[in-house]
């Protein structure tokens, strides 16, 4: 185990420390959405640093697993955890069909379709107002009743946690083999007679699964869902939160989402000023350096260990 | 016949046809070059034949089955290997991450794999010297020798070769055409190789096609060319 990996576990280990040493409720409340983001982001990561496939959808992914979940939880009065996981299966079954269907798309055009599929999502759940009450918003029942934020902040501490162990599991695996090797030259791949359509559409599938899971997750957090959860600004947050922790990494990513978000809070006087000051950080980042904040991290603590 | 490809057409678009009706055989057991310029489609040839593009009309057939049109992946299984001029290594993974994708095609067969991957580390050490190093990091020789081995993993009857030399010294590539020789010598092995080297793909081939302009221009055994049509071909090519 590498001293960065110590660090890392360190402040995991700190992380769960939080709520016992008495933590106001308000940090433990932005760090629960910080864990919703770290999700996201690395679940962006899983495709974009590792498969090399960009995608502009993952707000929308999360978003329609948060509808699925609520909206089945409320029209079949299906149990929590039963919606919960149709909406990671609805996020999931989407992106394998976006992953099918730009198969032959790359670069700009594979950019602009799924920012064509993020806003179709968002539109369709605006305007089904029957349904989903449009913009004003759905109420939700919490995860489990009478929870205190300490309770949801250990649950999101645990699935971040789970679901990064998971993507890496998957990425050590032969699955992660191949996912590098269509990144790195999709027609050599397909020379070796791997079928690249299918591992292609199954790595946009498992990433937005993932994002199915964190959004499903956050809605049942903060008891509200509305369709700017699926909007752009949001999209924004999470590339930038994603670059700047490391996209090459979801770690790195992970890490990003939680360390991004305190910085939105910390930065609340700015407004929507954060935004473009975080845009100016990432492009700093992509710049000078590509690995994000933890990837330099990385790269310190291995020439001084 | 090992590999009979009959009039075949097929391009990048479509109405816009590259090979106009090509018919190449490869025999067993043997080294079968095809040379010409560049843009008679000769890497175009092998694409196809390897389905990563589909032909128009004409057939393909491999040991006396249809394959024309087949995924790439079905071909590999069925034991024809492709080393490609531009792909066919990550660099930027590690050699022993190369030698593990070289396995795809029989990875559920764990028995088999595990084999393959030994068997590469005996027939080529240097390989195991390297296992934890990025592939980019080898000498261009050591590369492309190395594509030929990842190949071979598969143990292939018929190995597809597109411009095996391309970039090298002439000494890195007497050391790959002599490789390719004795895959076909020692090992019995079949092997279709596209060249713009005539001199040197017309010397270690057993027959030789010349294309122009998407069609069969010349064709016959090494022995024909070198009595014939050698001076006539280095006129047409340079």
């Amino acid at each position: 185990m590498t001293l960065f990996h110590k660090v890392l576990l360190g402040f995991v280990g700190l992380a769960a420390m939080l709520p016992l040493i008495g933590v106001p409720q308000y940090w433990l409340y932005t760090l629960t959405i910080g864990l919703y983001y770290a999700m996201l982001a690395s679940s962006w990561s899983l495709l974009v640093g590792y498969v090399g496939r960009i995608s502009f959808a993952q707000a929308a992914m999360s978003g329609l697993g948060a509808y699925v979940s609520v909206l089945t939880g409320m029209y079949l009065d299906l149990p929590v955890i039963p919606s919960l996981l149709l909406g990671v299966a609805a996020a999931g079954v989407l992106g394998l069909f976006i992953g099918w269907l730009t198969l032959r798309l790359h670069g700009a055009y594979l950019g602009l379709t799924t920012i064509a599929f993020g806003e179709i999502l968002r539109i369709t759940v605006t305007a089904e107002h029957q349904l989903t009450q449009g913009s004003r918003g759905l109420q939700v029942r919490p995860l489990i009743e009478g929870a205190g934020p300490a309770t949801y902040y250990y649950i999101f501490l645990a699935a971040a946690v789970a679901s990064v162990l998971l993507m890496l599991l998957l990425l050590r695996s032969r699955i992660g083999l191949f996912f590098q090797a269509i990144r790195e030259d999709e027609d050599g791949t397909a020379s070796l007679g791997v079928n690249v359509t299918l591992w292609k559409s199954l790595a946009f599938g498992c990433s937005t699964a993932f994002a199915g899971l964190a959004g499903g997750l956050y809605a049942h957090f903060v008891q509200l869902i509305t369709p700017s959860m699926m909007s752009m600004q949001e999209m924004g947050y999470v590339l930038a939160m994603a670059v700047i922790g490391g996209f090459s990494n979801v770690v790195y990513a992970a890490f990003g989402g939680v360390l991004l978000q305190i910085l939105l809070e910390a930065l609340r006087e700015l407004g929507e000023w954060r935004l473009a000051v975080f845009g100016i950080i990432a492009i700093l980042m992509l710049r000078f350096a590509p690995n994000g904040v933890f990837g330099w991290l990385e790269n310190l603590l291995k020439r001084k260990g | 016949m090992q590999l009979e490809v009959r009039d075949v057409t097929a391009g990048y678009q479509r109405d816009i046809d590259i090979l106009r009706g090509v018919s190449v055989v490869a025999r067993p057991g043997q080294l079968t070059t095809i040379i010409g310029a560049n843009g008679v489609g000769k890497s175009t040839l092998l694409k196809t034949i390897i389905g990563q593009l589909k032909p128009g009309s004409g057939r393909i057939t491999y040991k006396d089955r249809d394959i024309t049109g087949i995924a790439t992946r079905e071909l590999v299984s069925a034991g024809i290997a492709y080393v490609a001029q531009r792909h066919a290594l990550f660099k930027d993974m590690t050699v022993a991450e190369n030698v593990e994708m070289a396995t795809w095609a029989f990875r559920n067969d764990r028995k088999r794999a595990k084999s393959a991957i030994e068997r590469v580390y005996e027939r080529a050490p240097y390989l195991k010297d390297f296992a934890g190093r990025r592939a980019g990091l080898m000498s261009g020789g050591q590369q492309r020798l190395m594509q030929l081995e990842l190949a071979l993993m598969s143990d292939p009857d018929l190995i597809l070769v597109d411009e095996p030399t391309v970039g090298l010294d002439p000494k890195r590539a007497q050391t790959i055409y002599a490789h390719l020789r004795s895959l076909v010598q020692d090992e019995g092995r079949t092997i279709l190789m596209v060249d713009q080297n005539v001199i040197a793909g017309v010397d270690v081939a057993d027959y030789v096609y010349v294309l122009e302009l998407g069609a069969n221009k010349l064709e016959g055994t090494k022995a024909k060319f070198d009595a014939e049509y050698r001076d006539t071909i280095a006129e047409w090519l340079f």
